[in-house]
């Protein structure tokens, strides 16, 4: 029997070794133990997870290795959302975010790995996946969500984040949901400039943004 | 500079006119082309011309960019045929119209995809990238399988009279190792330039997103020009040598700058771009770009020469 902070351990770093198998393992342990399955993501799978993040923005690591990290935690995720019981501060709880990649643009790599961080870190995510069209970030919007999150790799299609915002202010959904923009091409400046409520540079960095933005202080721009 | 989907817009053609249409598409780039006045053009339908004839599922919106759908969903994958398959022979009746109404005043750089980039969206994006840690073999087939079919559209890119231009996005700094870069992307943009050069012609390479730390790779494809991202003109030319370099006044810059401000960004790629340098974007000219900004480049260039 493991001391439960050893297996949290052993979590991050099978997340970080890019070991699905291993994850699965010691997240079966996890309830096998009877241990707080909330704790065995927060502490374990997001913590391996912000770390490999961490090592991105380091360039200690590339892109196929924050993707293998990601299923490695998802495999994990998947075990332990069941022993996450509804209503528990746990998964989902602390509140609703829509992610989304504009329409015009596929890459989707980058959308799926902040979802990874942003459900590690404790929220429920709509993925509304790539190629989204207009009217879809709206209903997302108009369902209750608390944060929408819009990216785009391309220069080509940027502009259309700043219609997003526009489509959100017309339809008076504002500032009820907060807007955070991200993705390649995307500065602070341009954030600012279509009117979001912020910016990620990573997807670290978006679930810094995200608490900030639910937290209640979420200062605009 | 890299004039495409923006050329349509332009001239009152709508982008997916201009990209099916070959006739469509060597007018507006010709129009653009002495509208604007710079030194030479780029037949370019979309980034998947090449998977779309391979078999994968392209959108192409009625006035947008076009996009892929999906990758091939067939048991056996075989290179296409440039004469019929997909919108090949578009680009390449492009090309060769355009060669007539310019009269060999101007290249015609021809876009080719890096066969990585290719891979990738044969393959799936992400699969490929999981596949040089997971399964390199497999992820060999498929760049083996995408450098065959670019080995046949370079040919036939030449025979048509254009310079292949590769564009190898994926094959980015920004996603992979210079590691990954040399084992899984350099030696087939190697082979094809090869291959290129064998028939006599000259080939560009670009490369989005991070390319600082690929430089002295991209170098060592042996490609005639090269062309950067955004990043500092003089650490590029400190990277290139006396390699031709072309680049590289931000695209987003050439989208929500001003005037003045890109013809500042032209000024200071001439100043720290040295010697054997063509003044462009970092990228594809933004279709929704305004012409003044466009305007602004070239204009910075004439002044350059003079000064």
């Amino acid at each position: 029997m493991n001391l439960p902070e050893e297996l949290f351990t052993q979590l991050a770093e099978a997340v970080t070794a890019m070991k699905p198998k291993r994850v699965t393992e010691l997240a079966r342990q996890v309830l096998e133990q009877g241990l707080s399955a909330q704790d065995a993501i927060t502490q374990g799978l997001a913590v391996g997870m912000r770390r490999m993040g961490e090592k991105f923005a380091a360039k200690e690591c590339f892109v196929p290795e924050v993707l293998l990290a990601s299923k490695a935690m998802y495999a994990g995720f998947e075990i332990l959302k069941a022993g996450v019981e509804s209503g528990e501060s746990g998964v989902g709880s602390r509140g609703k975010v829509a992610l989304g990649v504009v329409q015009g643009d596929i890459h989707d790599i980058g959308k799926n790995i902040v979802k990874v961080m942003v459900q590690a870190a404790g929220f429920e995510v709509v993925d509304l996946g790539r190629n989204v069209p207009l009217p879809e970030f709206v209903k997302a919007a108009e369902s209750g969500v608390a944060i929408l999150g819009v990216s785009t790799l391309m220069t080509t299609t940027m502009s259309r984040m700043g219609k997003v915002v526009e489509a959100l202010d017309k339809a008076g959904l504002r500032p009820g949901v907060k807007v955070i923009v991200g993705g390649a091409p995307v500065t602070e400046q341009f954030a600012r400039n279509i009117g979001a409520d912020g910016y990620a540079a990573d997807a670290h960095a978006a679930v810094l943004e995200i608490e900030k933005l639910t937290s209640g202080q979420g200062a605009r721009g | 500079m890299v004039v495409a989907n923006h050329a349509a817009r332009l001239e009152g053609f709508s982008i997916s006119e201009a990209v099916t249409q070959p006739d469509t598409l060597a007018r507006v780039l010709s129009s653009a082309y002495r509208f604007y006045g710079y030194d030479l053009v780029m037949v370019f339908s979309h980034t998947m011309v090449e998977a779309e004839a391979m078999g994968a599922q392209v959108l192409i919106p009625e006035d947008d960019d076009p996009f892929l759908l999906e990758p091939p969903r067939v048991s056996k994958l075989e290179p296409a045929n440039p004469k019929k398959d997909g919108r090949m022979p578009v680009v390449l009746e492009a090309a060769r119209r355009l060669k007539d109404l310019l009269e060999d005043e101007a290249p015609i750089l021809t876009s080719l995809k890096g066969p990585f980039s290719l891979a990738s969206f044969l393959h799936g994006m992400d699969k490929l990238l999981e596949d040089l840690l997971t399964d390199p073999g497999r992820a060999h087939e498929f760049l083996r399988l995408a450098t065959r079919n670019q080995l046949a559209y370079a040919e036939a890119i030449i025979k048509a009279g254009g310079i292949p231009f590769i564009g190898d996005p994926v094959a980015s700094g920004s996603l992979i190792s210079p590691e990954m870069f040399r084992e899984f992307a350099r030696p087939y943009l190697e082979q094809v330039i090869r291959a290129v050069h064998e028939s006599g012609a000259k080939v560009g390479l670009h490369i989005c997103g991070e390319t600082k730390s690929l430089l002295a790779d991209m170098v060592a494809t042996r490609a005639d020009f090269l062309s950067v991202d955004e990043m500092d003109m003089a650490l590029a030319r400190q990277g290139v040598g006396d390699t031709v370099l072309m680049g590289n006044v931000s695209t987003r810059l050439m989208l929500e700058g001003t005037a003045d401000q890109v013809a500042a960004a032209a000024r200071e790629c001439l100043g720290r771009g040295g010697q054997n340098l063509v003044l462009s974007t970092s990228c594809d000219v933004p279709t929704e770009a305004p012409k003044e900004n466009v305007q602004a480049i070239v204009a910075a260039a004439r002044e350059w020469r003079t000064a």
